[in-house]
Formats: C-alpha cells, structure tokens, sequence
C-alpha cells in the first residue's frame, strides 16, 4: 500500500536566493518493534527508514531513519531557492512501501 | 482523549531533584548513559564518544520536558556552510536503538528537523561529520514525563 | 520411526501442558493460570489514549529484563478500561486510573492484594518494583 505522503514549502513563494524550509508529512505507524499489543505481543516493526528529496530529478537530500520515529512522522529540510522546479519526495519503509509526493517551487 | 491528571507528587520530587542536582550538571546529563551510548557511536561511525569535539557551531534543540516520550520534535542546525557538513546524526543515549538518524545534507542547508520517540528522560547528542574528517559534538537532555490519566 | 513418534508426542504434551507466560490473558483466564501455576498475578489496567500506557507498552512492558522476569513468576492479565467488563474490574478493584497495576496472590482460598502501582515509570524502577512485588507474593525468595 502507497505511504500517504504530503510536502509543502514555506514561505510557499520564496525569492531568489531565499531560504525556504520544506516539510513532509506522512502518515504511517512506525512501529518501533518494541511496543507489545493489548494481548501483549509484540507489534513487528515496520517503520520508515528512508526519506529521499530530489530537485528536477537529481537527488539533493537524503535521511535514514531508525525506529525511533514517532507515529505520522514530520521531516523539515532547508535550501535556498536558486532556480523555479519541481521537488520530488520518496519514502521507503522497512516492509518495501513506498510514499512519493511533489512540490513546485515558484519564485516570488 | 481522556482527561490527563499529571502525578503533581512525582514532578515535584522530579523538580527538586533536578535543582538539588544542579552543582551535578557538570560531571552529566539528566539521562546520560554513555556506555549503551558507545557502542551506538561505534556502530554507527566508527568512533567513540572520546572522538567527538564538543562545537557551539551545532545546534541542537530539544524540549526540557516532553509530556510523553511518543513525540518530541528533535532540530538539529550547523552553522557552517552547506559545502562542509557531510552528515548530521541524532542519538538519544538511553533508547535500545540510540542511533535515530543520520542526516545527508547533499545539496540542502545543514538543517533537519523531525519527531522522534524517547524510550524515558534522556541525554540526546547531534554529532556532525564535516568534509574534513571531524566529527562535532552537541548535547541536550530530555525529560519524560510520568504519569497517568484519571 | 516409533521412537521418533514418542518423542513428538512427548515434546507436544509439554508445550500444551506448558502456557505462553510472555503474553497478556484476560482476567480470568489468567486468574486461573495464575493459581494453578502459583504465580503472581498482574492486573495491568490501561487506557487506548493514554500516552502514559503507551509508554509502557513501547518502551517499559517490551525492555529484556521486565519481559523475562514477568515471563518466569507473573501471570498478567491485561484489562483495557474501555470495555464494559474493564471498567467493571476497575470499579471492583478502585482503580485511579490509567495505567495500573494491581499485584494478586491467591492466599487460603482468596486473593490477596500485595501491592499496587499508579503511572508510567522508567524501566529500572518498574523492574525494581516488580521484583519487589515479586518477593511480596512470595514467587520470588
């Protein structure tokens, strides 16, 4: 099953040469592998493991995570905008689902 | 949600712990385990806690207190130019996996924020690689509240 | 052949002669292996949106040292507070809140409470509490 997956820029339009942050959204459970059910067996982990972000393609971030994430997790990056396009977001989790989800960068 | 009744007692004793501890601060962190936080170091980089340089170049803010350990924002920022940081990690010394992430900045500012999950109050590190071999170190430490919901 | 038949049968017995001690039951079935086994029974009380029980179930309840030495002299039984037969039992058993644990024995044909704890701990205190409790219920010399 695909990651619901959520990016967005802020501020929305940046200017030339402007930092802007982007933040991911994702909605997943991250289960550590520690955390026990209410019969008391453990939950296997399952938790996302890898967030790439690309840039027109070519890939400008990368973030490997444990599982010490917490549940529906956030990530913020930070760049500066240089040139308009299109920021590509990839997660993968440890089962082999994957969550994409895109943002255009305007100028203002 | 059900309502939350916060165990005052404990956080009193806690509070009065933590002032009484304060001469203390110097020798650790409130949650410091620096032997599980070691071999985290060792796996991860190759190094040790020794090998790490202690930097106000890197930033790390955590919360003093986090109400529960299942989401506390961690933000780690360098300042040094994006060109210099090959890699930023995060370790919480007492949770059973200590290494919670390892950060490559490729082409983005030295800059990640995310929500991690403490396993109870614990001392967190930001250690950063830079281009030129160093590994920088900085400290925070958070509280896990105990408590229960009425 | 046969001989290897025996032995299957033998080690088949065993394991249904001997319960999963590392998971939760309700109540009264682990009120049930608990006097059978003469173990201490642990009544854990939680709460679906309490952040405090899901520290335990994270972090406390799955840590190595709490898991084998609930798994070698308790029997637990877990109760969610949000069922109508939980909120029964925390009732019965004048429970504050979320999370609780309620430590029983069975002593002369009733069950005698030897303690009680209130709220999420860190794991070297909940393990020196359990162990404190273990030796209350005399499953731990």
């Amino acid at each position: 099953m695909p990651i619901r997956t959520i990016v967005r820029l802020t501020p929305a339009k940046p200017k030339a040469g402007e930092g802007f942050k982007l933040t991911v959204l994702a909605q997943h459970p991250n289960e550590p592998g520690t955390r026990r059910d209410a019969q008391g067996n453990l939950i296997p982990a399952n938790y996302i493991n890898l967030v790439e972000v690309y840039f027109e393609g070519e890939k400008v971030a990368e973030a490997r995570l444990g599982p010490s994430i917490a549940t529906n997790p956030n990530y913020a990056f930070k760049f500066k905008a240089e040139k308009p396009g299109t920021y590509t977001v990839r997660l993968k989790d440890t089962s082999g689902d994957t969550g994409e989800a895109q943002v255009k960068l305007e100028l203002a | 949600m059900n309502r939350r009744a916060f165990l005052k007692a404990t956080g009193a004793a806690l509070s009065a712990l933590a002032v009484a501890g304060l001469p203390a601060m110097a020798q650790g962190l409130e949650g410091e385990d620096l032997a599980h936080l070691e071999k985290a170091l060792q796996e991860a980089l190759g190094k040790g806690f020794k090998d790490l340089t202690p930097s106000n170049l890197v930033k790390l803010t955590m919360p003093a207190i986090a109400e529960s350990g299942a989401n506390v924002p961690a933000e780690v920022e360098v300042n040094l130019p994006a060109s210099q940081v090959k890699a930023i990690h995060l370790f919480a010394d007492k949770n059973p996996t200590p290494h919670i992430f390892a950060y490559m900045p490729i082409r983005a500012e030295p800059y990640f924020y995310v929500r991690i999950r403490l396993a109870e109050t614990s001392a967190v590190r930001a250690v950063v690689e830079t281009t030129d071999g160093k590994l920088l170190l900085a400290s925070a430490s958070t509280r896990v509240t105990v408590g229960g919901c009425g | 052949m046969y001989a290897y038949r025996v032995l299957w049968m033998f080690l088949l017995g065993v394991a249904l002669a001997a319960p999963d001690f590392g998971r939760w039951y309700p109540f009264p079935q682990a009120q049930a292996l608990a006097q059978e086994h003469a173990r201490v029974l642990m009544v854990y009380f939680h709460s679906a949106h309490c952040p405090y029980c899901e520290q335990m179930n994270t972090f406390v309840l799955s840590d190595p040292a709490v898991s084998r030495l609930l798994e070698e002299r308790f029997v637990v039984a877990s109760v969610g507070t949000d069922t109508p037969e939980g909120q029964e039992l925390a009732r019965r058993f004048r429970v504050p809140g979320t999370p609780t644990f309620v430590f029983l024995v069975p002593r002369k044909g009733a069950w005698e409470e030897v303690g009680r704890l209130f709220g999420s701990r860190p794991r070297a205190q909940f393990l020196a509490e359990l162990r404190q409790m273990c030796a209350k219920g005399g499953a731990c010399e």
